[in-house]
């Protein structure tokens, strides 16, 4: 029979034998952070004329507690601009299960593909005016912003001056965690990524064919200006439009900004260029068996591609 | 980017002897010097056949293209879906009249698609008169006469033993 029952102390009374086993069941409010509880105690008493303890245990009996993971729904990264290199705004929101307390800070895990350039605090769903951003590798703290509990679950920041990821690959998560005064309240650090859905403009792009006479094989020169910075195991993709071709086997030679370089065709519309060196950032080199195209007097689009070694595009 | 015409092959043909002043038939014979990638649409490729300016068109004039159609549009005959190979395309103009000269400038030939050239020739492609002037029809040889050119060419047509157009009428012969 229970008799007595607080927020801190429950009463049992009950005659029992030496080595019973006691389970007690009831109901708590967890603590609001990821903490460790101090140990619980447990004091059985003799209640006869007096009161009179037999045994107590005091420490060991702690209660580790682990934060709150947000669902996979309710956490999200938005950039405004999705364009390979493009230094942005991002929006990040989340649904969170619990307000943070005052005095709390929250932290932002971006993926490693996405730079910091100059990050900023542009807008919040709570007041911002005295919040102060700092980042550490790519992890941006806000702190100070909560002076008293912030009771607004559907949270949003946005960070200006980040720099988008360098090809269309899908980004490793993002990651939010928020904290009270000593721990974790809220996170979560999976299922939240992006993906670049247009690649930047190279700085230059110049294809010169030896002839320009419609139809004419010949040896075309490009000089190209990267917008970033090729590395190694990157390669080029030139596709040729309808009309233009390869004639048999075309072979490459490297100009300027890299030491070797060689060509495949994995189709007659298609020229894939492989360095064999690390690229600077301008180059150029030429490639032989190139058809021109069979019209004159009309603009025809040259498209190449830089991909990554990964295989996906960056500009 | 953009890349210049290619140079067509073409030559003229009078058999008829293009007279002076004289409607007379000219067949031009066409080749292109590389057969258009089949991801290219036939029916977007035409022939175009611009008259040199001492050349004209009489009202009866017309063009024929075995198998394909051919129009005239003031100076400019078009033969139009010539297609993505054009080798030894005989294109034959009729009733066309030469100025008075012997040797025409050029008429100039188009490879078209769309509107965009992709082989062309504009030198060297002229007609020629077989008879020597002032004989405007002749037979035989340049200049053994079957008429005489209209004045002022000529002041008086006098027509010789041999043939000849004469200004001016010799003794012991009468007009």
């Amino acid at each position: 029979m229970i008799t007595n029952s607080t927020y801190s102390n429950i009463s049992v009374s009950a005659t029992v034998a030496k080595s019973t086993v006691i389970t007690i069941s009831y109901s708590v409010t967890n603590p609001g952070e990821a903490i460790t509880t101090s140990s619980l105690s447990v004091i059985s008493y003799i209640d006869y004329l007096f009161d009179g303890v037999i045994d107590s245990t005091t420490s060991g009996l702690t209660l580790t507690l682990g934060a709150n993971e947000l669902s996979n729904s309710s956490f999200f990264a938005q950039p405004v601009n999705t364009t390979t290199y493009s230094t942005t705004s991002y929006t990040l929101s989340a649904t969170l299960l619990d307000s943070i307390p005052a005095g709390g800070y929250v932290v932002f895990v971006f993926p490693s593909a996405i730079t910091l350039t100059s990050p900023t605090l542009d807008g919040a769903s709570f007041i911002t005016t005295s919040c102060s951003v700092s980042t550490s590798g790519n992890n941006i703290t806000l702190n100070n912003c909560f002076s008293s509990a912030m009771n607004n679950l559907n949270f949003y920041v946005t960070f200006g001056g980040i720099t988008n990821p360098s090809s269309l690959e899908p980004t490793t998560s993002f990651g939010i965690y928020t904290y009270g005064t000593n721990s974790i309240i809220n996170f979560k650090a999976t299922g939240t990524t992006v993906i670049m859905t247009a690649l930047a403009l190279s700085t230059s792009f110049a294809p010169t064919p030896s002839s320009t006479v419609v139809d004419a094989t010949n040896t075309y020169t490009f000089t190209i200006s990267f917008f970033g910075s090729p590395a190694s195991g990157d390669y080029l993709l030139l596709s040729l439009p309808v009309g233009m071709s390869i004639s048999g086997t075309s072979s490459c030679s490297p100009g300027t900004g890299v030491a070797s370089l060689t060509c495949s065709s994995p189709n007659r519309t298609e020229l894939k260029v492989s360095f064999g060196s690390v690229p600077s950032s301008s180059i150029s080199f030429t490639a032989s068996n190139i058809k021109n195209y069979q019209i004159s007097g009309t603009s025809v689009p040259l498209k190449l591609v830089l991909y990554k070694g990964n295989n996906y595009a960056a500009e | 980017m953009s890349f210049t015409a290619a140079t067509l092959t073409a030559a003229t043909n009078h058999n008829d002897q293009l007279a002076l002043n004289t409607a007379s038939n000219v067949t031009i014979t066409v080749s292109a010097p590389f057969v258009l990638d089949t991801d290219l649409n036939a029916s977007q490729t035409s022939l175009t056949i611009t008259l040199p300016p001492d050349i004209t068109t009489l009202s009866n004039s017309s063009c024929s293209v075995t198998n394909l159609t051919c129009s005239l549009s003031g100076t400019t005959f078009t033969v139009s879906a010539v297609g993505l190979s054009v080798s030894s395309l005989a294109v034959t103009m009729s009733n066309l009249m030469l100025a008075f000269s012997t040797t025409s400038s050029s008429f100039s030939v188009q490879y078209l698609y769309s509107s965009s050239i992709i082989a062309s020739l504009s030198t060297g492609l002229t007609v020629s008169i077989f008879c020597s002037s002032p004989c405007q029809q002749c037979q035989t040889s340049q200049a053994s006469c079957l008429s005489c050119l209209p004045l002022p060419n000529t002041l008086t047509l006098y027509y010789s033993p041999n043939s000849s157009c004469l200004s001016s009428c010799p003794d012991n012969y009468f007009p």
